[in-house]
């Protein structure tokens, strides 16, 4: 097995002209593929993910390549194919279960929570459980509320499970890979509303550490922070509140858990106002997380009430109008910090 | 998809239907469906005699009905083991109960110091 140098991997993609583009899904194709090359221990199991190659096309080509050995259709059985999963990582395999629909989790919930968290810790360290629960989350096309939801606090909200939550494709394969040499339980939430985004991704392997946040852009009059699909909405309400002179940083923390306070708590030293974005509730959600975090350990650094810009508690929805006004837009992101650098404490 | 209904408490009867159904499932035929009748003896947990919603009576007679007795009786009958082979077995399970009650009686209890071990693998464990 070739070893990847996780501390000489950069942080963020080199900004070369002539990198090449491809999209967030063939990043974490390419990803999985790196994996599976390198550790035979890895197969991949989920609805469709075999020759039609996932619903986003996020396994496209795996099946061709690994046969189906390796990569196998389940049957809609949610709960079945992620005990399936837990019960091969304790035997020594090191599965990806695919549920496709982040909403589907919950029809595994049991397997999740009370197997695969909880098997490491009351066996006093005797079994471990390296598996890959992949699921995308969000909203695309107003597909409703069995489609679109944005549960991953449900996760973080679990000792003994990490959560990753890519934004980009560089970010994808880059944390795919540390997840798939990660022997623990590893929730990885990518969104359906980016698959077709591209970005720059090397050729060549790399792996992002999990617990390292990403600020996308400095600043220094409020902290930004976002999570999946709102980061680009963030950088571009960013953009708009710089031409009113509101200099904005934004961070994605890339992983939920295990979590980067550290570069959260540094900026929000230096801007002393902190927002977050999220397209999930804000009720017990990371919003509540983050906000949390910040009033318990930096309360002195405040200089302005936390802001939570999350979706609007009610279900998602199929009307594209009302769906669209759930979610944070770029336009709410501005409106709500630009009120917010109005107020002081 | 085939189904048949077996005395749940007869274990060769189990062990012979459930036997060809993971056949038949090896064969690529596709799942059998197995209804072994049998019976809870207790309640909800130890201490719990279970007996609010049913008779005294009805649990009598299932344990009349005991699929470990009727194991034994049988296996003796068709001279496969001897009465003293299922007492060999009885005292060295009773003396592994023995020594793991022992050694956890013995035992202090765990240091809260441990609480937060292994809540996550880690390469360096």
């Amino acid at each position: 097995m070739s070893e990847t140098n996780l501390a000489a991997s950069p942080a963020v993609e080199p900004s070369a002209e002539n990198q090449r583009v491809i999209t967030y899904a063939q990043a974490g194709v390419e990803g999985v593929r790196e994996e599976m090359r390198r550790n035979p221990d890895i197969f991949y199991i989920g609805q469709g993910i075999g020759p039609r190659g996932g619903n986003f096309q996020q396994s496209r080509g795996l099946w061709e390549e690994f046969g189906e050995a390796r990569v196998r259709d389940t049957p809609i059985a949610e709960r079945a194919m992620t005990g399936f999963g837990i019960g091969a990582a304790l035997a020594g395999s090191h599965p990806i279960v695919d549920i496709v629909f982040l909403d589907f989790t919950l029809e595994a919930m049991g397997e999740i929570v009370q197997q695969a968290s909880t098997i490491h810790y009351i066996s006093n360290g005797r079994f471990k459980v390296p598996f890959m629960l992949r699921a995308a989350g969000g909203g695309v096309r107003s597909t409703g509320p069995h489609h679109s939801h944005t549960f991953w606090s449900f996760f973080a909200h679990i000792p003994g499970l990490k959560v990753a939550v890519p934004s980009t494709p560089y970010d994808v394969k880059g944390l795919i890979k540390t997840g798939l040499r990660d022997e623990n339980p590893v929730i990885f939430i990518e969104h359906k509303g980016l698959y077709n985004t591209k970005g720059h991704v090397p050729e060549e392997e790399y792996l992002i550490p999990f617990g390292q946040a990403r600020i996308f852009r400095a600043g220094t009059d409020v902290t930004v922070v976002a999570m999946g699909k709102m980061v680009d909405r963030a950088l571009q309400a960013a953009e708009k509140l710089q031409e009113q002179g509101i200099s904005a940083e934004v961070i994605d923390p890339r992983t939920l858990v295990p979590l980067d306070k550290a570069t959260i708590l540094n900026s929000l030293a230096k801007t002393g106002r902190l927002a977050i974005v999220d397209e999930a509730y804000a009720t017990c959600g990371m919003a509540a997380e983050l906000a949390a975090i910040a009033a318990c350990e930096a309360l002195d650094e405040l200089d302005a009430p936390i802001l939570r810009i999350c979706a609007l508690p009610a279900p998602h929805t199929f009307s594209p109008t009302v769906d669209a006004y759930l979610v944070p837009s770029v336009e709410r992101i501005v409106q709500e910090i630009e009120s917010m650098m109005g107020k002081t404490l | 998809m085939p189904g048949f209904q077996v005395d749940g408490n007869n274990v060769l009867e189990v062990y012979e239907k459930a036997g060809e159904a993971i056949e038949r499932a090896r064969r690529g035929e596709g799942p059998t469906l197995l209804e072994c009748l049998t019976y809870r003896w207790y309640g909800h947990h130890e201490g719990d005699p279970g007996v609010a919603y049913r008779t005294r009576d009805e649990i009598a007679a299932w344990k009349e009905r005991d699929p470990v007795k009727k194991l034994k009786e049988d296996a003796i009958a068709a001279k496969t083991l001897t009465a003293a082979d299922f007492e060999n077995v009885d005292t060295e399970i009773a003396a592994v109960l023995e020594d793991a009650a022992q050694f956890a009686l013995a035992s202090a209890l765990e240091d809260e110091s441990t609480a937060l071990r292994h809540v996550y693998h880690s390469a360096a464990d």
